[in-house]
């Protein structure tokens, strides 16, 4: 096991660095894709380049939560069919601030940290570290994965206004394109 | 199909409806099919696009039909107009008042006083928990200056008696680095203590200590927030003497967790979610305006577009038997009179139908009648006009300004002129008929004059018709008996009518008989007084022939043979005169007709079986004749004597026309038996006796009254030749004809119609037979 944790090779990524380099610095994009092995499992650790705009900070200092979501697809091509999905998963983090004790929130799933200041709360959005995706089990070796990801403002879990103004307001869809990367596994080696 | 097609509009009616009810039901943040909004907002405009294309095809087609001037379609157009407005108008008007209120009151929901008043809310309870905050502050400072004078070791005893006393429920001696030196608490089976999270400790090495109310997230929106509060202030060094020796000790920190007070806790929160609810709200409000105007909107178009396809079709619908209606009047304007189809329906339209086909069914019957009754009309027309052509008489009808407007075959072969150009024109174009239309014309002023009551006049006068250019006989003068009357018609004049026969030959018939009824008296009259005059001549001559001298004698022998002379050819005279006046009664009886015409044609010279060679007898002038006789003609029933007196008349006339011809005259005679005239009993045939010569034939003038006694045109005869003869046929019930031959010469016909009794014939053969049969 430990053998593998140390061994096994992240071997990976190149991944695009993504069209959104060149384009303009305030766009939302994801800056770095990074599929990890660890402790067995397959990981993600991702950077992404997202600023809230003003109408949405200001929503969010009056306590409204903001959920972001990030879906994540891999998929494994096959040439006889369509492409077989291996992992198509999502994280959503909440930020909320509580106007009473004046503090923010911010956390993925159930689980919620206080958090000095918005920013620090979207720092945690931004960096995502250690999403666990899949067993490496169930990944074969020497195969080429393909992946997309994004990030986007997710307004569903919002009041049903706020999804209406997502339809036609560019400030309440915010998101991050696709974000294509690929991988593929190469064969531990065993130190021993 | 149209059952298919109306099953397709009903379920797409209905699910357009219940689209447009679930996007009115999903609005509500509680519906169940709010998070399908998106869906269904999409569904509906699809189904409003799909109407609009519907209504664009609708108008477009009507547009068209407008365009090409069919016929209905801007009744259609009308009636799709004021139903869409019908439709549209209040939909509109029900959308504008919506949009507008909704946004009024949505506005109406956000206001200062609110906004402040939730601030305020919120201010009290961060106040509130601030207050309590500075207690546990103050109660954290005391702990802090006893935990100062506290050795290390009895820092967790001293703890737990300031916690009980302080009434606070966790409290924990942490140093800097995060390791726990201390704690209590009134929970029980707490051991673990949970250490401060790290934005706490981040800001506890900054600055000196921390004091804040925590809500613990419960992680729901809208859940029950957990407050605490924390408050934490650093120890102060411990100078003590054991620690001397000891590295410089890590700063120390006195924590005291207490939760809010349940009460406190609750409002609190409540002030702080209403607080959100209300921010949420005020900053979802243009979101929700655009959420009920986006709803709003699709429903006004679905509805509209809905109006006017509703419209469109219906209008059509409407107009249709209408439609039909208008078609069948244009039919029945060319004279199509097929009934329409019967709509099902019972409505006014259904009614109105029905009464139209009745209408064309009426129209075509009277039409109908019309057409057999003018038939009718037609056929006895023709039937009048057959009898007008055929009528012996002729009619002429004119008009009040005497030009003809009728003319019958009858009166253009009497006048012998073609009278068919002269029609609309006055008599007096035609050339001749000068004279008769003065006449009649006399003849209607001088009835008009007169003021008779009778309605008709009645005139006989003769008038001369004039020769053809090139005929060189004289002109032909006709006796007409004419009748006329002015037709009147619902008491106003309205033409002439003129009819009138030829009555030369009635004419010619009573001279006859007059001459007849003269010629028996003049005859008795005369010969009485010839026969003693004879006889006194004659006792003249001889008793005074002895006693004269011889110069005497020869004169009175002289006068009394002239007398004498003159006498007995007075007497010949007389004597034909009453053979013609009065012919004996005939006899009749039967007799073989060639038998007899060949005992007369002896006399001229021929004999049976001898056919060209007339042999010229003592004292009989030859005769060049042609004789056919046919054989096996019935026997006639006739007096010899008499037909004896005809033939021989007939022939003697023959040969005086060809007397001047010499050798080339010849004269043909022939027999022949007729089939019986169609339509009469087929067992009457007749007997044709001909005579033709090849002499100069009839004149016009002569022929007219070659049968009136002493009209002749021999230089010595009487003229009596041809009145006898046919005062002989005519006793006889027979025919006879006059007539000219193409080829020249005269020709006579005699048709003897009185056959001997065949009766008598068959009974003799059947009485034969019966003797045959008793032998």
């Amino acid at each position: 096991m430990i053998s593998r944790l140390c061994c096994a090779l992240l071997l990976v990524f190149l991944l695009l660095p993504v069209a959104g380099g060149q384009a303009r610095a305030d766009e939302p994009r994801v800056a770095r894709i990074e599929p990890v092995i660890r402790d067995g499992k397959l990981e993600l650790d991702a950077e992404i380049e997202i600023a809230l705009n003003d109408q949405l900070r200001d929503a969010a200092e009056r306590g409204l939560p903001l959920y972001f979501t990030a879906d994540l697809v891999i998929s494994r091509s096959r040439w006889w069919w369509f492409d077989e999905t291996v992992v198509d998963t999502t994280l959503t983090w909440r930020v909320v601030y509580n106007a009473l004790t004046r503090q923010w929130r911010a956390g993925a799933g159930e689980l919620t940290l206080p958090v000095s200041s918005l920013d620090q709360a979207m720092d945690m959005v931004r960096h995502i570290r250690n999403w666990q995706l899949v067993d490496v089990s169930d990944l074969d070796y020497g195969v080429t994965y393909s992946g997309q990801l994004r990030l986007r403002l997710d307004t569903s879990q919002l009041a049903r206004p706020f999804q209406v103004n997502a339809l036609n307001s560019s400030s309440w869809s915010l998101a991050t394109p696709w974000a294509d990367f690929s991988f593929s596994l190469a064969e531990p080696r065993d130190p021993s | 199909m149209r059952m298919l097609l109306r099953v397709a509009l009903i379920i797409g009616a209905i699910s357009g409806l219940a689209l447009l009810g679930l996007l009115a039901w999903s609005t509500g943040n509680a519906s169940r099919f709010a998070r399908y909004y998106d869906t269904l907002l999409v569904l509906n405009g699809i189904f409003a696009l799909a109407l609009f294309v519907w209504v664009v095809a609708l108008t477009t087609r009507l547009i068209r039909q407008i365009r090409r001037r069919q016929f209905g379609a801007r009744m259609t157009a009308r009636f799709a107009l004021a139903f869409a407005l019908i439709g549209v108008v209040p939909g509109a008007l029900i959308y504008t008042v919506s949009v507008q209120f909704m946004s009024r009151s949505i506005e109406s929901w956000f206001n200062v006083r609110v906004d402040s008043a939730l601030e305020s809310g919120l201010n009290l309870g961060r106040a509130a928990l601030d207050s309590l905050l500075a207690d546990m502050d103050a109660k954290a400072r005391a702990m802090a200056a006893e935990l100062n004078n506290t050795p290390d070791r009895d820092i967790p005893l001293a703890l737990t008696r300031l916690r009980e006393s302080s009434g606070v429920q966790d409290v924990m001696v942490f140093t800097g680095g995060g390791r726990l030196v201390a704690f209590s608490t009134d929970q029980y089976g707490q051991l673990l203590p949970e250490m401060p999270p790290a934005t706490v400790l981040n800001q506890l090495r900054l600055g000196r200590g921390y004091s804040a109310a925590e809500a613990e997230d419960a992680g729901v929106p809208g859940g029950k927030d957990r407050l605490l509060l924390r408050v934490v202030i650093p120890l102060g060094a411990p100078a003590r003497f054991d620690s001397l020796m000891s590295p410089p000790s890590e700063p120390r920190w006195l924590q005291l967790l207490q939760p809010v007070p349940e009460q406190i806790a609750d409002n609190a929160n409540r002030v702080q979610q209403g607080f959100r609810d209300y921010q949420e709200l005020a900053l979802s409000r243009l979101g929700l305006r655009k959420l009920y105007g986006i709803t709003l909107t699709l429903a006004l178009l679905l509805a509209v577009f809905a109006a006017i396809a509703v419209a469109l079709s219906l209008s059509k619908r409407l107009v249709r038997p209408l439609l039909r209606l208008a078609a069948g009047t244009q039919a029945v304007g060319v004279g199509d009179y097929r009934p329409l189809p019967e709509p099902p329906e019972r409505d006014e339209i259904g009614q109105l139908t029905r009464s139209f086909n009745a209408m064309t069914r009426q129209l075509d019957e009277a039409r109908h009648m019309v057409e057999s009754n003018r038939r009718q009309l037609e056929r006895s027309n023709v039937y009048l006009e057959s009898v007008l052509s055929n009528l012996s008489s002729g009619v002429l009808v004119f008009d009040e300004g005497f030009r003809v407007t009728t003319v019958n075959q009858g009166a253009q072969s009497i006048l012998q002129a073609d009278l068919r150009s002269v029609i609309g024109r006055p008599l007096e174009t035609v050339d001749g008929m000068l004279e008769f239309i003065q006449i009649v014309r006399q003849a209607f002023a001088q009835h008009a004059a007169v003021g008779s009551e009778r309605l008709h006049w009645q005139q006989q006068f003769e008038i001369t018709l004039a020769p053809p250019a090139d005929a060189t006989e004289p002109p032909q003068s006709l006796t007409l008996l004419a009748r006329g009357t002015h037709l009147r018609v619902d008491g106003r004049g309205n033409g002439y009518l003129v009819v009138f026969d030829d009555i030369t030959e009635v004419i010619s018939a009573n001279r006859t008989v007059a001459w007849g009824e003269v010629a028996r008296r003049l005859a008795h009259e005369i010969k009485n007084p010839l026969t003693p005059i004879q006889l006194s001549a004659e006792r003249l001559a001889m008793k005074l022939a002895d006693r004269l001298q011889p110069a005497d004698r020869q004169m009175l022998e002289r006068s009394t043979n002239t007398i004498v002379n003159q006498v007995g050819s007075l007497k010949q005279m007389v004597d034909d005169f009453r053979e013609y006046a009065r012919t004996p009664p005939a006899v009749m009886q039967s007799i073989d007709f060639n038998a007899l015409v060949a005992d007369v044609l002896a006399l001229y010279g021929w004999e049976p079986g001898e056919t060209d060679k007339p042999a010229a007898r003592l004292g009989v002038p030859a005769l060049n004749l042609d004789v056919e006789l046919e054989p096996g003609l019935p026997a006639i029933e006739g007096d010899p004597t008499q037909l004896r007196q005809v033939i021989h008349n007939l022939l003697s006339n023959a040969r005086d026309a060809i007397a001047e011809q010499g050798p080339q005259g010849r004269v043909r005679v022939t027999t022949q038996l007729m089939p019986s005239p169609e339509g009469e009993d087929a067992a009457q045939p007749a007997v044709r006796f001909t005579v033709a010569d090849t002499g100069p034939g009839f004149s016009q003038k002569v022929m007219q009254r070659a049968f009136e006694p002493y009209v002749t045109t021999k230089a010595h005869g009487t003229g009596l030749g041809l009145a006898i003869v046919r005062k002989i046929i005519e006793e006889h019930g027979g025919k006879i004809d006059l007539a000219n031959r193409k080829e020249g010469g005269a020709r006579v016909s005699i048709l003897l119609t009185r056959l001997a009794s065949k009766a008598v014939t068959m009974d003799a053969t059947a009485q034969e037979k019966d003797n045959a049969a008793t032998q």
